[in-house]
Protein backbone atom coordinates (compact mmCIF):
# COMPACT_ATOMS: atom_id res chain seq x y z
CA UNK A 1 0.00 0.00 0.00
CA UNK A 2 2.79 2.32 0.85
CA UNK A 3 4.28 1.69 -2.57
CA UNK A 4 1.12 2.83 -4.32
CA UNK A 5 0.78 6.11 -2.49
CA UNK A 6 1.40 9.04 -4.81
CA UNK A 7 1.19 6.87 -7.88
CA UNK A 8 -1.75 8.78 -9.35
CA UNK A 9 -0.02 12.09 -8.86
CA UNK A 10 3.05 10.83 -10.62
CA UNK A 11 1.03 9.61 -13.55
CA UNK A 12 -0.87 12.87 -13.65
CA UNK A 13 2.34 14.88 -13.68
CA UNK A 14 3.57 12.81 -16.58
CA UNK A 15 0.38 12.82 -18.61
CA UNK A 16 -1.04 16.27 -17.91
CA UNK A 17 1.28 18.09 -20.33
CA UNK A 18 0.60 15.50 -23.02
CA UNK A 19 -3.11 15.72 -22.39
CA UNK A 20 -3.05 19.51 -22.45
CA UNK A 21 -1.03 19.45 -25.65
CA UNK A 22 -3.62 17.22 -27.28
CA UNK A 23 -6.47 19.31 -25.90
CA UNK A 24 -5.08 22.58 -27.15
CA UNK A 25 -4.12 21.05 -30.44
CA UNK A 26 -7.70 19.89 -30.89
CA UNK A 27 -8.99 23.33 -29.97
CA UNK A 28 -6.57 24.96 -32.40
CA UNK A 29 -7.46 22.45 -35.10
CA UNK A 30 -11.18 23.02 -34.75
CA UNK A 31 -10.80 26.79 -34.67
CA UNK A 32 -8.50 26.83 -37.67
CA UNK A 33 -10.59 24.37 -39.63
CA UNK A 34 -13.76 26.38 -39.17
CA UNK A 35 -12.01 29.62 -40.10
CA UNK A 36 -10.48 27.97 -43.15
CA UNK A 37 -13.78 26.67 -44.42
CA UNK A 38 -15.54 29.98 -43.79
CA UNK A 39 -12.86 31.87 -45.70
CA UNK A 40 -13.28 29.57 -48.66
CA UNK A 41 -17.03 30.21 -48.51
CA UNK A 42 -16.42 33.95 -48.32
CA UNK A 43 -14.29 33.80 -51.45
CA UNK A 44 -16.94 31.74 -53.18
CA UNK A 45 -19.60 34.29 -52.18
CA UNK A 46 -17.46 37.05 -53.65
CA UNK A 47 -17.03 35.30 -56.97
CA UNK A 48 -20.60 34.22 -57.40
CA UNK A 49 -22.12 37.54 -56.39
CA UNK A 50 -19.72 39.60 -58.50
CA UNK A 51 -21.08 38.12 -61.69
CA UNK A 52 -23.91 40.39 -62.86
CA UNK A 53 -23.58 42.45 -59.71
CA UNK A 54 -25.29 45.40 -61.46
CA UNK A 55 -26.97 43.79 -64.46
CA UNK A 56 -28.31 46.93 -66.11
CA UNK A 57 -24.95 48.66 -65.75
CA UNK A 58 -23.31 45.69 -67.45
CA UNK A 59 -25.81 44.49 -70.02
CA UNK A 60 -28.09 47.16 -71.45
CA UNK A 61 -28.59 49.71 -74.18
CA UNK A 62 -27.76 52.26 -71.49
CA UNK A 63 -24.31 50.71 -71.12
CA UNK A 64 -23.88 50.62 -74.88
CA UNK A 65 -24.86 54.27 -75.43
CA UNK A 66 -22.48 55.35 -72.69
CA UNK A 67 -19.57 53.55 -74.28
CA UNK A 68 -19.72 54.90 -77.81
CA UNK A 69 -16.40 55.93 -79.32
CA UNK A 70 -13.58 56.38 -76.85
CA UNK A 71 -15.89 57.28 -74.00
CA UNK A 72 -16.05 54.94 -71.05
CA UNK A 73 -19.17 56.42 -69.51
CA UNK A 74 -20.18 53.23 -67.74
CA UNK A 75 -17.20 51.20 -66.66
CA UNK A 76 -17.16 47.50 -65.89
CA UNK A 77 -18.59 47.04 -62.44
CA UNK A 78 -16.24 46.44 -59.51
CA UNK A 79 -16.24 43.02 -57.92
CA UNK A 80 -17.59 42.24 -54.48
CA UNK A 81 -14.83 41.84 -51.91
CA UNK A 82 -15.05 38.61 -49.91
CA UNK A 83 -17.08 39.79 -46.92
CA UNK A 84 -15.37 39.46 -43.52
CA UNK A 85 -18.90 39.12 -42.18
CA UNK A 86 -18.89 35.57 -43.51
CA UNK A 87 -16.50 34.73 -40.71
CA UNK A 88 -18.70 35.92 -37.86
CA UNK A 89 -22.22 35.69 -39.25
CA UNK A 90 -22.72 39.40 -39.78
CA UNK A 91 -23.53 41.28 -42.97
CA UNK A 92 -24.06 40.10 -45.68
CA UNK A 93 -24.91 36.72 -44.20
CA UNK A 94 -26.33 37.51 -40.77
CA UNK A 95 -27.07 34.59 -38.53
CA UNK A 96 -26.70 33.52 -34.93
CA UNK A 97 -23.94 35.54 -33.36
CA UNK A 98 -20.58 33.85 -33.63
CA UNK A 99 -18.45 33.56 -30.53
CA UNK A 100 -15.13 35.33 -30.60
CA UNK A 101 -13.36 32.01 -30.45
CA UNK A 102 -14.45 31.16 -33.99
CA UNK A 103 -13.39 34.45 -35.51
CA UNK A 104 -9.84 34.63 -36.86
CA UNK A 105 -7.67 37.70 -36.51
CA UNK A 106 -6.06 40.05 -39.03
CA UNK A 107 -8.72 39.42 -41.63
CA UNK A 108 -7.92 41.01 -44.98
CA UNK A 109 -9.87 40.52 -48.16
CA UNK A 110 -9.68 41.89 -51.64
CA UNK A 111 -10.80 41.33 -55.15
CA UNK A 112 -9.45 42.62 -58.39
CA UNK A 113 -10.66 42.07 -61.86
CA UNK A 114 -11.36 43.34 -65.29
CA UNK A 115 -11.24 41.93 -68.75
CA UNK A 116 -8.96 39.15 -69.78
CA UNK A 117 -8.33 37.18 -72.95
CA UNK A 118 -7.94 33.51 -73.66
CA UNK A 119 -5.94 32.58 -76.71
CA UNK A 120 -4.79 29.23 -77.94
CA UNK A 121 -5.10 26.49 -80.50
CA UNK A 122 -8.61 26.20 -81.87
CA UNK A 123 -9.46 29.82 -81.24
CA UNK A 124 -9.39 31.99 -84.35
CA UNK A 125 -9.52 35.10 -82.18
CA UNK A 126 -9.01 35.77 -78.49
CA UNK A 127 -11.98 34.95 -76.30
CA UNK A 128 -12.86 37.85 -74.02
CA UNK A 129 -13.86 37.28 -70.43
CA UNK A 130 -14.35 39.21 -67.25
CA UNK A 131 -12.39 37.85 -64.34
CA UNK A 132 -12.50 38.46 -60.63
CA UNK A 133 -9.66 37.28 -58.44
CA UNK A 134 -11.02 37.12 -54.91
CA UNK A 135 -8.88 36.36 -51.93
CA UNK A 136 -8.95 36.47 -48.17
CA UNK A 137 -6.23 36.07 -45.57
CA UNK A 138 -6.41 35.80 -41.80
CA UNK A 139 -4.60 34.34 -38.83
CA UNK A 140 -5.54 32.25 -35.86
CA UNK A 141 -3.57 32.30 -32.64
CA UNK A 142 -1.72 29.14 -31.75
CA UNK A 143 -2.27 28.20 -28.11
CA UNK A 144 0.93 28.67 -26.16
CA UNK A 145 1.09 24.99 -25.21
CA UNK A 146 1.61 23.95 -28.82
CA UNK A 147 3.55 26.93 -30.13
CA UNK A 148 6.81 25.11 -29.63
CA UNK A 149 5.54 22.09 -31.53
CA UNK A 150 4.24 24.14 -34.48
CA UNK A 151 7.09 26.60 -34.31
CA UNK A 152 4.85 29.61 -34.64
CA UNK A 153 2.48 31.71 -32.59
CA UNK A 154 -0.01 32.31 -35.40
CA UNK A 155 -1.47 30.23 -38.20
CA UNK A 156 -1.68 31.97 -41.54
CA UNK A 157 -4.81 31.12 -43.46
CA UNK A 158 -5.65 32.04 -47.03
CA UNK A 159 -8.25 31.29 -49.64
CA UNK A 160 -8.45 32.54 -53.20
CA UNK A 161 -10.11 31.79 -56.50
CA UNK A 162 -10.21 33.32 -59.95
CA UNK A 163 -13.76 33.62 -61.24
CA UNK A 164 -14.64 34.23 -64.87
CA UNK A 165 -17.80 35.27 -66.66
CA UNK A 166 -18.85 36.55 -70.10
CA UNK A 167 -17.64 39.99 -71.11
CA UNK A 168 -19.99 42.88 -70.42
CA UNK A 169 -21.10 45.49 -72.94
CA UNK A 170 -18.40 47.94 -71.85
CA UNK A 171 -15.75 45.37 -72.68
CA UNK A 172 -17.32 44.49 -76.01
CA UNK A 173 -17.51 48.14 -77.02
CA UNK A 174 -13.89 48.84 -76.17
CA UNK A 175 -12.29 45.60 -77.29
CA UNK A 176 -13.84 45.24 -80.75
CA UNK A 177 -12.83 48.43 -82.59
CA UNK A 178 -14.71 47.50 -85.77
CA UNK A 179 -17.89 47.01 -83.77
CA UNK A 180 -17.42 50.23 -81.85
CA UNK A 181 -16.72 52.28 -84.98
CA UNK A 182 -19.73 50.95 -86.87
CA UNK A 183 -22.14 51.34 -83.99
CA UNK A 184 -20.87 54.77 -83.00
CA UNK A 185 -21.29 56.03 -86.54
CA UNK A 186 -24.80 54.62 -86.80
CA UNK A 187 -25.95 56.11 -83.51
CA UNK A 188 -24.01 59.35 -83.86
CA UNK A 189 -24.17 59.86 -87.65
CA UNK A 190 -22.47 63.23 -87.47
CA UNK A 191 -19.25 61.35 -86.75
CA UNK A 192 -19.31 59.47 -90.05
CA UNK A 193 -17.68 60.83 -93.20
CA UNK A 194 -19.58 61.88 -96.29
CA UNK A 195 -19.56 59.36 -99.10
CA UNK A 196 -20.15 60.06 -102.77
CA UNK A 197 -21.93 56.93 -103.89
CA UNK A 198 -23.96 54.07 -102.60
CA UNK A 199 -22.02 51.00 -101.51
CA UNK A 200 -21.90 47.87 -103.59
CA UNK A 201 -24.27 45.08 -102.58
CA UNK A 202 -22.78 42.72 -100.07
CA UNK A 203 -21.17 39.56 -101.31
CA UNK A 204 -23.17 36.38 -100.99
CA UNK A 205 -20.09 34.89 -99.43
CA UNK A 206 -19.05 37.48 -96.88
CA UNK A 207 -15.75 37.39 -95.09
CA UNK A 208 -15.95 34.93 -92.25
CA UNK A 209 -13.03 36.24 -90.27
CA UNK A 210 -13.70 36.99 -86.64
CA UNK A 211 -13.75 40.55 -85.42
CA UNK A 212 -10.43 42.12 -84.57
CA UNK A 213 -9.72 42.26 -80.84
CA UNK A 214 -7.83 45.29 -79.54
CA UNK A 215 -8.82 46.66 -76.16
CA UNK A 216 -8.42 50.32 -75.36
CA UNK A 217 -9.43 52.52 -72.47
CA UNK A 218 -10.07 49.58 -70.18
CA UNK A 219 -8.44 48.72 -66.87
CA UNK A 220 -6.89 45.28 -66.85
CA UNK A 221 -5.82 45.29 -70.51
CA UNK A 222 -3.59 42.25 -70.87
CA UNK B 1 -6.39 -5.17 -3.48
CA UNK B 2 -4.31 -2.05 -3.18
CA UNK B 3 -1.77 -3.62 -5.48
CA UNK B 4 -4.33 -3.65 -8.30
CA UNK B 5 -5.07 0.04 -7.86
CA UNK B 6 -1.53 0.99 -8.71
CA UNK B 7 -1.41 2.86 -12.03
CA UNK B 8 -5.17 3.10 -12.21
CA UNK B 9 -5.05 6.61 -13.73
CA UNK B 10 -2.69 5.54 -16.45
CA UNK B 11 -5.32 4.04 -18.78
CA UNK B 12 -7.61 6.99 -18.19
CA UNK B 13 -4.96 9.48 -19.14
CA UNK B 14 -3.88 7.37 -22.08
CA UNK B 15 -7.39 6.92 -23.40
CA UNK B 16 -8.22 10.57 -22.85
CA UNK B 17 -5.14 11.76 -24.66
CA UNK B 18 -5.59 9.32 -27.50
CA UNK B 19 -9.22 10.38 -27.85
CA UNK B 20 -8.19 13.98 -28.17
CA UNK B 21 -5.54 13.17 -30.73
CA UNK B 22 -8.11 11.11 -32.60
CA UNK B 23 -10.47 14.07 -32.59
CA UNK B 24 -7.65 16.22 -33.94
CA UNK B 25 -6.93 13.63 -36.64
CA UNK B 26 -10.53 13.61 -37.78
CA UNK B 27 -11.07 17.35 -37.47
CA UNK B 28 -8.07 18.31 -39.54
CA UNK B 29 -8.76 15.73 -42.21
CA UNK B 30 -12.44 16.57 -42.32
CA UNK B 31 -11.70 20.28 -42.56
CA UNK B 32 -9.34 19.57 -45.42
CA UNK B 33 -12.12 17.73 -47.24
CA UNK B 34 -14.60 20.55 -46.73
CA UNK B 35 -12.06 23.21 -47.68
CA UNK B 36 -11.06 21.46 -50.89
CA UNK B 37 -14.62 20.56 -51.75
CA UNK B 38 -15.75 24.18 -51.55
CA UNK B 39 -12.68 25.18 -53.53
CA UNK B 40 -13.43 22.57 -56.20
CA UNK B 41 -17.02 23.75 -56.49
CA UNK B 42 -15.91 27.38 -56.86
CA UNK B 43 -13.34 26.38 -59.47
CA UNK B 44 -15.95 24.49 -61.47
CA UNK B 45 -18.52 27.29 -61.26
CA UNK B 46 -15.95 29.90 -62.28
CA UNK B 47 -14.91 27.93 -65.34
CA UNK B 48 -18.43 26.99 -66.42
CA UNK B 49 -19.70 30.54 -66.44
CA UNK B 50 -16.63 31.81 -68.23
CA UNK B 51 -16.74 29.22 -70.99
CA UNK B 52 -20.22 30.25 -72.03
CA UNK B 53 -18.84 33.63 -73.00
CA UNK B 54 -18.21 32.10 -76.42
CA UNK B 55 -21.93 32.17 -77.14
CA UNK B 56 -22.92 35.13 -74.92
CA UNK B 57 -20.38 37.39 -76.59
CA UNK B 58 -21.53 36.40 -80.07
CA UNK B 59 -25.16 37.07 -79.22
CA UNK B 60 -24.48 40.37 -77.45
CA UNK B 61 -22.50 41.54 -80.46
CA UNK B 62 -25.50 40.64 -82.60
CA UNK B 63 -27.84 42.60 -80.30
CA UNK B 64 -25.56 45.63 -80.51
CA UNK B 65 -25.45 45.44 -84.31
CA UNK B 66 -29.19 44.81 -84.54
CA UNK B 67 -29.81 47.99 -82.60
CA UNK B 68 -27.43 50.01 -84.77
CA UNK B 69 -28.88 48.66 -88.00
CA UNK B 70 -32.48 49.17 -86.77
CA UNK B 71 -31.68 52.83 -86.06
CA UNK B 72 -30.23 53.13 -89.55
CA UNK B 73 -33.29 51.49 -91.13
CA UNK B 74 -35.57 53.91 -89.32
CA UNK B 75 -33.35 56.80 -90.37
CA UNK B 76 -33.24 55.69 -94.00
CA UNK B 77 -37.01 55.42 -94.10
CA UNK B 78 -37.37 58.95 -92.76
CA UNK B 79 -34.77 60.25 -95.19
CA UNK B 80 -36.61 58.72 -98.14
CA UNK B 81 -39.85 60.30 -96.92
CA UNK B 82 -38.13 63.67 -96.68
CA UNK B 83 -36.57 63.33 -100.12
CA UNK B 84 -39.94 62.56 -101.70
CA UNK B 85 -41.41 65.63 -99.99
CA UNK B 86 -38.55 67.82 -101.21
CA UNK B 87 -38.92 66.52 -104.77
CA UNK B 88 -42.55 67.61 -104.66
CA UNK B 89 -41.67 70.94 -103.04
CA UNK B 90 -43.65 69.85 -100.06
CA UNK B 91 -43.05 69.67 -96.35
CA UNK B 92 -42.06 73.31 -95.88
CA UNK B 93 -39.17 73.85 -98.28
CA UNK B 94 -39.32 76.74 -100.73
CA UNK B 95 -38.77 76.66 -104.47
CA UNK B 96 -36.42 78.85 -106.43
CA UNK B 97 -35.12 80.91 -103.53
CA UNK B 98 -31.58 79.57 -103.53
CA UNK B 99 -31.49 79.74 -99.75
CA UNK B 100 -30.80 76.96 -97.32
CA UNK B 101 -34.52 76.15 -97.22
CA UNK B 102 -34.70 75.91 -100.99
CA UNK B 103 -36.10 72.50 -101.92
CA UNK B 104 -33.07 71.76 -104.11
CA UNK B 105 -30.70 72.41 -101.23
CA UNK B 106 -32.85 70.49 -98.78
CA UNK B 107 -32.97 67.57 -101.20
CA UNK B 108 -29.19 67.67 -101.70
CA UNK B 109 -28.58 67.53 -97.97
CA UNK B 110 -31.10 64.77 -97.48
CA UNK B 111 -29.56 62.79 -100.32
CA UNK B 112 -26.07 63.13 -98.87
CA UNK B 113 -27.35 61.89 -95.54
CA UNK B 114 -29.10 59.06 -97.34
CA UNK B 115 -25.85 57.96 -99.01
CA UNK B 116 -24.08 58.09 -95.67
CA UNK B 117 -26.84 56.18 -93.89
CA UNK B 118 -26.97 53.39 -96.48
CA UNK B 119 -23.18 53.08 -96.33
CA UNK B 120 -23.24 52.79 -92.54
CA UNK B 121 -26.12 50.35 -92.69
CA UNK B 122 -24.14 48.21 -95.12
CA UNK B 123 -21.21 48.21 -92.71
CA UNK B 124 -23.48 47.13 -89.89
CA UNK B 125 -24.92 44.29 -91.93
CA UNK B 126 -21.50 43.17 -93.11
CA UNK B 127 -20.30 43.03 -89.52
CA UNK B 128 -23.42 41.14 -88.54
CA UNK B 129 -22.63 38.56 -91.20
CA UNK B 130 -19.16 38.08 -89.76
CA UNK B 131 -20.31 37.94 -86.15
CA UNK B 132 -23.08 35.45 -86.82
CA UNK B 133 -21.01 33.13 -88.99
CA UNK B 134 -19.95 30.68 -86.23
CA UNK B 135 -22.52 27.93 -85.79
CA UNK B 136 -23.35 26.29 -82.50
CA UNK B 137 -21.00 23.50 -83.45
CA UNK B 138 -18.24 26.11 -83.90
CA UNK B 139 -19.10 27.62 -80.52
CA UNK B 140 -18.84 24.20 -78.86
CA UNK B 141 -15.42 23.72 -80.43
CA UNK B 142 -14.38 27.16 -79.17
CA UNK B 143 -15.42 26.26 -75.64
CA UNK B 144 -13.35 23.08 -75.74
CA UNK B 145 -10.34 25.07 -76.95
CA UNK B 146 -10.96 27.71 -74.29
CA UNK B 147 -11.00 25.11 -71.54
CA UNK B 148 -7.68 23.69 -72.69
CA UNK B 149 -6.12 27.15 -72.62
CA UNK B 150 -7.86 27.94 -69.34
CA UNK B 151 -6.23 24.88 -67.81
CA UNK B 152 -2.84 25.78 -69.25
CA UNK B 153 -3.13 29.35 -67.96
CA UNK B 154 -3.90 28.23 -64.41
CA UNK B 155 -2.90 30.71 -61.76
CA UNK B 156 -3.24 33.64 -64.17
CA UNK B 157 -6.17 36.02 -64.69
CA UNK B 158 -7.22 34.03 -67.75
CA UNK B 159 -6.79 30.64 -66.14
CA UNK B 160 -8.29 28.33 -63.59
CA UNK B 161 -7.21 26.82 -60.31
CA UNK B 162 -3.96 24.91 -60.72
CA UNK B 163 -5.04 22.39 -58.12
CA UNK B 164 -7.68 20.85 -60.38
CA UNK B 165 -8.16 19.16 -63.69
CA UNK B 166 -11.15 20.45 -65.63
CA UNK B 167 -13.35 18.27 -67.81
CA UNK B 168 -16.14 19.54 -70.02
CA UNK B 169 -18.67 16.78 -69.51
CA UNK B 170 -21.38 18.14 -71.76
CA UNK B 171 -22.24 21.03 -74.04
CA UNK B 172 -25.67 20.85 -75.57
CA UNK B 173 -28.57 23.05 -76.61
CA UNK B 174 -30.99 23.87 -73.83
CA UNK B 175 -34.34 22.76 -75.14
CA UNK B 176 -36.99 23.75 -72.66
CA UNK B 177 -40.24 21.95 -73.34
CA UNK B 178 -42.27 24.89 -72.11
CA UNK B 179 -41.01 27.20 -74.86
CA UNK B 180 -43.38 28.01 -77.67
CA UNK B 181 -42.96 29.76 -80.96
CA UNK B 182 -43.51 33.50 -81.06
CA UNK B 183 -45.48 35.00 -83.88
CA UNK B 184 -45.74 38.72 -84.38
CA UNK B 185 -47.55 41.08 -86.66
CA UNK B 186 -47.84 44.84 -86.63
CA UNK B 187 -50.50 44.86 -83.96
CA UNK B 188 -49.60 42.17 -81.52
CA UNK B 189 -47.28 39.47 -80.43
CA UNK B 190 -48.72 36.02 -80.05
CA UNK B 191 -46.84 33.44 -78.07
CA UNK B 192 -47.38 29.84 -78.80
CA UNK B 193 -50.89 28.68 -78.96
CA UNK B 194 -49.54 25.27 -78.17
CA UNK B 195 -46.87 25.16 -80.83
CA UNK B 196 -43.65 23.59 -79.65
CA UNK B 197 -40.57 25.72 -80.06
CA UNK B 198 -38.67 25.15 -83.28
CA UNK B 199 -35.81 27.57 -82.76
CA UNK B 200 -32.86 27.21 -85.06
CA UNK B 201 -30.00 25.46 -83.33
CA UNK B 202 -27.72 28.49 -83.69
CA UNK B 203 -30.26 30.53 -81.74
CA UNK B 204 -30.72 27.99 -78.96
CA UNK B 205 -28.91 28.73 -75.68
CA UNK B 206 -26.18 26.29 -74.75
CA UNK B 207 -26.00 24.52 -71.41
CA UNK B 208 -22.80 22.98 -70.20
CA UNK B 209 -21.70 20.78 -67.36
CA UNK B 210 -18.15 20.80 -66.16
CA UNK B 211 -16.15 19.03 -63.48
CA UNK B 212 -13.12 20.25 -61.56
CA UNK B 213 -11.46 17.39 -59.75
CA UNK B 214 -8.32 16.62 -57.81
CA UNK B 215 -7.11 13.72 -55.73
CA UNK B 216 -6.16 15.28 -52.41
CA UNK B 217 -3.88 13.71 -49.85
CA UNK B 218 -5.25 13.95 -46.31
CA UNK B 219 -3.42 16.20 -43.92
CA UNK B 220 -2.69 13.18 -41.71
CA UNK B 221 -2.74 9.92 -43.53
CA UNK B 222 -2.48 7.59 -40.55
CA UNK B 223 -3.12 7.50 -36.83
CA UNK B 224 -1.95 4.26 -35.27
CA UNK B 225 -3.94 1.64 -37.11
CA UNK B 226 -6.35 4.16 -38.64
CA UNK B 227 -5.53 5.35 -42.13
CA UNK B 228 -7.09 8.10 -44.18
CA UNK B 229 -6.89 7.44 -47.91
CA UNK B 230 -6.64 10.20 -50.50
CA UNK B 231 -10.00 11.65 -51.39
CA UNK B 232 -11.43 13.20 -54.52
CA UNK B 233 -12.42 16.83 -54.33
CA UNK B 234 -15.04 17.07 -57.04
CA UNK B 235 -16.77 20.23 -58.12
CA UNK B 236 -19.64 19.78 -60.54
CA UNK B 237 -21.01 22.89 -62.14
CA UNK B 238 -23.56 23.47 -64.82
CA UNK B 239 -24.37 26.77 -66.42
CA UNK B 240 -26.42 28.13 -69.25
CA UNK B 241 -26.84 31.32 -71.19
CA UNK B 242 -29.98 33.31 -70.81
CA UNK B 243 -31.17 36.88 -71.09
CA UNK B 244 -29.96 38.34 -67.80
CA UNK B 245 -31.52 41.67 -68.65
CA UNK B 246 -34.47 42.55 -70.82
CA UNK B 247 -35.53 46.02 -71.75
CA UNK B 248 -37.96 48.06 -73.73
CA UNK B 249 -36.46 51.37 -74.68
CA UNK B 250 -37.56 54.49 -76.52
CA UNK B 251 -34.12 55.97 -77.20
CA UNK B 252 -35.64 59.07 -78.76
CA UNK B 253 -37.72 59.72 -75.67
CA UNK B 254 -35.64 58.54 -72.74
CA UNK B 255 -32.86 60.83 -71.61
CA UNK B 256 -29.43 59.75 -70.52
CA UNK B 257 -29.42 60.55 -66.80
CA UNK B 258 -26.72 62.52 -65.02
CA UNK B 259 -23.89 61.97 -64.40
CA UNK B 260 -23.71 59.81 -67.54
CA UNK B 261 -25.52 62.34 -69.68
CA UNK B 262 -26.96 65.79 -69.14
CA UNK B 263 -30.34 64.42 -68.11
CA UNK B 264 -31.97 66.34 -70.95
CA UNK B 265 -30.67 64.95 -74.22
CA UNK B 266 -32.27 61.69 -75.31
CA UNK B 267 -30.11 58.71 -76.09
CA UNK B 268 -31.05 59.12 -79.75
CA UNK B 269 -31.70 62.82 -80.30
CA UNK B 270 -33.64 64.29 -83.18
CA UNK B 271 -31.59 64.80 -86.35
CA UNK B 272 -32.01 67.51 -88.96
CA UNK B 273 -30.64 66.04 -92.17
CA UNK B 274 -32.18 68.84 -94.23
CA UNK B 275 -29.19 70.86 -93.08
CA UNK B 276 -25.55 69.90 -93.76
CA UNK B 277 -24.78 71.08 -90.23
CA UNK B 278 -27.60 69.14 -88.56
CA UNK B 279 -29.44 72.24 -87.44
CA UNK B 280 -33.20 72.76 -87.72
CA UNK B 281 -33.97 75.00 -90.72
CA UNK B 282 -37.68 75.21 -90.10
CA UNK B 283 -37.76 75.98 -86.41
CA UNK B 284 -38.69 73.57 -83.67
CA UNK B 285 -42.20 74.82 -82.93
CA UNK B 286 -44.03 73.03 -85.69
CA UNK B 287 -43.53 69.51 -86.94
CA UNK B 288 -40.41 69.24 -89.05
CA UNK B 289 -41.25 66.92 -91.92
CA UNK B 290 -37.60 66.42 -92.88
CA UNK B 291 -36.23 65.62 -89.47
CA UNK B 292 -35.47 62.18 -88.15
CA UNK B 293 -37.38 62.04 -84.90
CA UNK B 294 -37.07 58.82 -82.99
CA UNK B 295 -39.91 60.05 -80.86
CA UNK B 296 -41.60 57.89 -78.31
CA UNK B 297 -44.86 57.84 -76.44
CA UNK B 298 -45.29 58.04 -72.69
CA UNK B 299 -46.57 54.80 -71.22
CA UNK B 300 -48.15 54.00 -67.91
CA UNK B 301 -47.30 50.69 -66.36
CA UNK B 302 -49.61 48.61 -64.21
CA UNK B 303 -47.14 46.18 -62.73
CA UNK B 304 -49.68 44.34 -60.62
CA UNK B 305 -51.67 43.49 -63.71
CA UNK B 306 -48.52 42.86 -65.76
CA UNK B 307 -49.86 45.39 -68.22
CA UNK B 308 -49.29 48.86 -69.55
CA UNK B 309 -51.18 51.52 -71.48
CA UNK B 310 -49.64 53.60 -74.21
CA UNK B 311 -51.44 56.10 -76.38
CA UNK B 312 -49.59 56.51 -79.64
CA UNK B 313 -49.43 60.18 -80.55
CA UNK B 314 -45.90 60.50 -81.88
CA UNK B 315 -43.38 58.85 -84.11
CA UNK B 316 -41.79 56.07 -82.20
CA UNK B 317 -38.69 54.01 -82.55
CA UNK B 318 -38.80 51.59 -79.65
CA UNK B 319 -36.97 48.43 -79.02
CA UNK B 320 -37.58 45.25 -77.11
CA UNK B 321 -34.33 43.50 -76.52
CA UNK B 322 -32.30 41.53 -74.04
CA UNK B 323 -28.72 40.78 -73.23
CA UNK B 324 -27.05 37.47 -72.69
CA UNK B 325 -24.83 36.12 -69.98
CA UNK B 326 -24.36 32.89 -68.10
CA UNK B 327 -25.89 31.74 -64.84
CA UNK B 328 -25.30 28.60 -62.79
CA UNK B 329 -27.90 25.86 -63.02
CA UNK B 330 -28.32 22.48 -61.37
CA UNK B 331 -25.98 19.83 -62.79
CA UNK B 332 -28.09 17.72 -65.12
CA UNK B 333 -25.91 14.85 -66.31
CA UNK B 334 -26.81 12.39 -63.60
CA UNK B 335 -24.23 10.01 -62.21
CA UNK B 336 -20.67 10.61 -63.31
CA UNK B 337 -17.77 8.29 -62.73
CA UNK B 338 -14.25 9.48 -61.94
CA UNK B 339 -11.84 8.27 -64.52
CA UNK B 340 -14.36 7.60 -67.25
CA UNK B 341 -16.64 10.64 -67.05
CA UNK B 342 -14.01 13.08 -65.88
CA UNK B 343 -10.34 13.26 -65.01
CA UNK B 344 -8.81 14.16 -61.67
CA UNK B 345 -5.52 15.79 -60.93
CA UNK B 346 -3.20 13.75 -58.75
CA UNK B 347 -1.62 15.67 -55.94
Amino acid sequence: MRNSRGQAITETVIFLPIFLFALFAAIWGIQTAVANERMQSAVRYSGMISDQIQPYMEYSLFAMYNNLGDTVGVASQPCQTPPPGSLDNTTPNPGPQTGKFWTPQNVASSCSGGMTEITGAGLDSPALLLHDFSQMTATTNVPSYIQAALGTSVTNLSASQNFTSPADITTLMHCYPELNAAVTQSLRPQTSPNVTQLPQPLSLNPATNALLVACTNLPGDP
Amino acid sequence: MMQTQRGQTLPIWTLGTLSLLLVLFFVLNYSSIIYNQVRAQSAADAAAQGLLSAQATQWNQEVILLHASAVEEYRIRRLLDGMILAIHSDGGCTSGTGTATDCNNVYASLYQNYLNAVTRYTQDVALMARVSTPTQSDINAQMTAMLTAYQDNCGKPNGGDCAFTYTLVDASPRNNSYLENVEADSASIVIGGGTASTAKLDFTPIQIELVACAKIQPLFSAFFHLSAPPFLAVGRAAATNLMVTQEWMDPGHLTNPAPYGDGVTPFQPTEYPESPTNTPLFGTTNYDWYSVQFGGDPSKAFPHQNDFVEIVNNDEFSENTGWWSSIPILPYKGNLTPGSSFACKSS
